[in-house]
This record gives C-alpha cells, structure tokens and sequence, in this order.
C-alpha cells in the first residue's frame, strides 16, 4: 500500500495540472488538499482490494463461525455481515507481520460471542431443517448423516465450548487457539479434552 | 475379485472404522465448510456488507448515546426557553456547567466505546471488558431507578400536601393514605427502571458471565 501511495505521489509532482497548482503560491492549498483527498481515495482502494483478498481467501473461516453459532440461515448472513464490517473497521490497524488467521479469528470470536440474541429454536427442529437440506444435496449419506450428529452436538454446547472445538476442528494449534482466546495453552488442552470427551459421549448416544 | 477390492478400499478409509471419531469428521467437516463458503458469498456482496452499519452491542450503544446528543441539544434550548418564560433566570455559568457536563460524559462514554470496538484483542480479555461496560451501564440504570424512586415519592407526597393541607385544610392524618400511595409509586418507579435495566442488558450480561467463566 505504501509502495503504491509513493508511486502515486510521484505522478503528481509530475502531473501539469498539480505542479502549476503549486507553483502558484494563492492555490497551493488548495492543491494540497486535492493531492491528500486523491491520496485518501487511493489509499482507501487499495486497502479495499488488500481486505477483499484476505475477505477471499480465508472465507471459509468466517463462515466456519457463523455456522458454529447461529442456526438459521438469516442469522448466519446477519452475523456473517457483522463480522466481515468489524475486519473491515479494524483492517487499517492489522499488523502484516501478525497471522491473519488468528487476527481474524479472534475478531470473528469475539463478534459472535457478543452478540445478543432472541432465545434459541429447538434443537430438533433445527436438525429437521438441516437434513431436508441435505437431503437435496448429492453427498454421501452416511458422511452427512455423521456430520449432522456433530452439528447437533456442537449445538448443545457453550459459547466457550463452541469456540474451542470449532478452532480445534479447524487444525489450528494449541498455541495459536491460546492466542486466539487468552487462556495458557495447558488450559486449553484439559478444556479441548474435556469437549473431546462430551462431544464423543454425544455422538455414541446419538 | 471386484467386491473383494471394494470391500478393501471400504476398510482402507479411517473413519469408517468409528464413524464418530472426531479426528475422522475433522477433514468431513473442512470441506462441507469450505464448499459452503464459496456459495454463501460472493465479492460484490462484500463490498455492499462493507458500506454497511454494524448491529452489534457496542455500535448500538454509541448510536444510542449520540441519538442521546441529539436529543439533549433541543432539550436545552426548550428548558433556556422555559426559564426565560417563566421569568426565572439561570446565571449562565450554570446553563454552562451543565451542558458541559452533559456532553463531556457522553463524549468519555463514547470513546471509552470506541476503544471497546477494537475486538481484535484475545476473547477472553474481550469478554471482561464487554462485562466492565455493561456493569457500567447497570450501575448507571441503579442510580437512576434509586433517584428516579426519590423523586416519584417526594413529588406524589408534595402534590398531596398542596392539594390537601394547603388548598382544602384537612388535618395533617390525611396524608397518611398518600403517603402509603407514594411509598408504593416510588417502589414500582424504582422496579420498573430496575426491570428495564434488567431487559436491557441482564440477559445478554448473564450469558457474557457464563461464557467467560467457562474460559477461566
């Protein structure tokens, strides 16, 4: 970005129009701000086209956390909406040398966590829903059948259960999900282990 | 020699062993997400998501305090207006002070909210601020409902003192039903401000306290 902005600076002081803008001391002002609101414009653009390939590229991860904590599909657009806005808004302050992976996670986390909402559906009503929506797609049945087991397992947990287990299905490792939640990565262990636990219980019973 | 081979290559894959191994579902589950993903959205939608305004908790509050703002500029002039009519003038120091006051608190409590919309800090210490503020927020509902309380028991019993000893000239035993009648007012004032405080932000900070006690 700051390489472009340079570049950028330069064909202004090339620039006719900008350079007799100068030159004449009443507008030089004036031309300044035009260079700045230009600059800002710019500026504005290409971190736009920067967030929209991280956006691209790493879709999946705000859509794994919108899947973990919202049922309906509405829902999951208006926390999806809410998530992609707070990365937008805190986007000028990423730091290139952080990981976006754990920049993002813990914003998204950190969205969907806070976020108020109206009492949930039934659990079983949910699941119905989402079988007829398998049922329409071609996929193996008893892949879907075992992943809707764990959706519906995932579903009875906490929001501090749901976040570990939705980091540790997604192979991020002890200490990234430690950066990610602020807990020592020992706690983490015995918090995933006791999840792991739950969750297997869960499943055998379903 | 061909349903052997399938029977084979049934067995070679892992999760079919135990069906609910989570470290099976883990690769199942990565790319239904990841197929899911790219229908869910596309850039353009992005893009319309990005010039939008957000719902969440603290965007409201800072809403609410500058819709508060706005609210209190025309408040000020109409109660200016009221004094001057009422020909009773307030040194302009105190207009000052209090117009100040009003808006310096607002303009602490929004940038202490801004500070709180930087989310990318870890959950866990995301959580415990959400908790300051919302406590903050209780905090201020209590005080109000306690003063709000006071001020609906000293004003029922002042109008029965007005209208009873003052314009009819009963005896001073009189009052005692009024009283009883401001006593409960001030108890329903002070417990409806405290449900409201309650439906406001009770709920969402007793799942905010859960979340971060299942951290810690």
């Amino acid at each position: 970005v700051c390489g472009n902005i340079l570049f950028l600076k330069k064909i202004c002081h090339k620039c006719k129009f900008f350079s007799k803008l100068a030159t004449n001391g009443i507008y030089t002002l004036q031309a300044r701000c035009i260079l700045i609101f230009i600059l800002k414009k710019t500026q504005k653009n290409l971190m736009q086209t920067a967030f929209l390939a991280h956006i691209t590229a790493h879709k999946a991860l705000i859509y794994k956390v919108c899947h973990t904590f919202e049922r309906d599909d509405d829902l999951r657009r208006d926390l999806f909406q809410d998530i992609v806005l707070h990365l937008w808004r805190a986007f000028p302050n990423f730091q290139a040398a952080a990981k976006w992976t754990t920049w993002a996670y813990r914003i998204a986390l950190n969205v969907a966590i806070t976020k108020r909402r109206k009492p949930q559906i039934a659990t079983a009503e949910w699941s119905d829903t989402f079988e007829r929506r398998l049922a329409d797609t071609p996929y193996d049945s008893t892949t879907d059948e075992r992943l809707t087991a764990l959706y519906v397992a995932i579903n009875q947990l906490n929001a501090a259960e749901k976040a570990l287990i939705l980091l540790y299905l997604d192979d991020i490792s002890y200490a990234e999900i430690a950066e990610i939640i602020g807990i020592t990565e020992n706690n983490v262990g015995v918090k995933l282990n006791r999840i792991k636990t739950k969750l297997k219980q869960m499943l055998n019973a379903s | 020699m061909l349903p052997n081979l399938i029977f084979i290559l049934k067995n070679m894959n892992p999760s079919d062993h135990n069906p609910l191994d989570l470290d099976g579902l883990k690769s199942l589950w990565n790319v239904e997400m990841q197929t899911e993903a790219e229908s869910f959205s596309d850039n353009q939608q992005i893009l319309t998501i990005m010039q939008q305004k957000t719902t969440s908790t603290v965007a409201r509050f800072q809403r609410n305090l500058l819709l508060e703002c706005l609210t209190a500029v025309p408040l000020f002039i109409g109660a200016y207006f009221l004094f001057e009519a009422l020909n009773k003038q307030l040194p302009p120091l105190v207009w000052l002070g209090i117009v100040i006051l009003t808006f310096s608190y607002h303009i602490y409590l929004y940038v202490t909210l801004k500070k709180q919309a930087e989310a990318s800090v870890p959950l866990a210490v995301f959580l415990e601020m959400q908790l300051a503020e919302i406590r903050k927020f209780m905090k201020m509902y209590e005080i109000i409902a306690i003063l709000f309380s006071i001020i609906v028991f000293f004003a029922t019993l002042f109008q029965a003192y007005a209208i009873l000893i003052l314009r009819l000239k009963l005896g001073v035993l009189m009052l005692v039903p009024q009283f009883c009648i401001a006593a409960l007012a001030s108890a329903g004032a002070f417990f409806f401000t405290h449900w409201l405080a309650n439906k406001l932000y009770g709920q969402h900070y007793a799942t905010l306290q859960e979340c971060y006690a299942a951290l810690k």
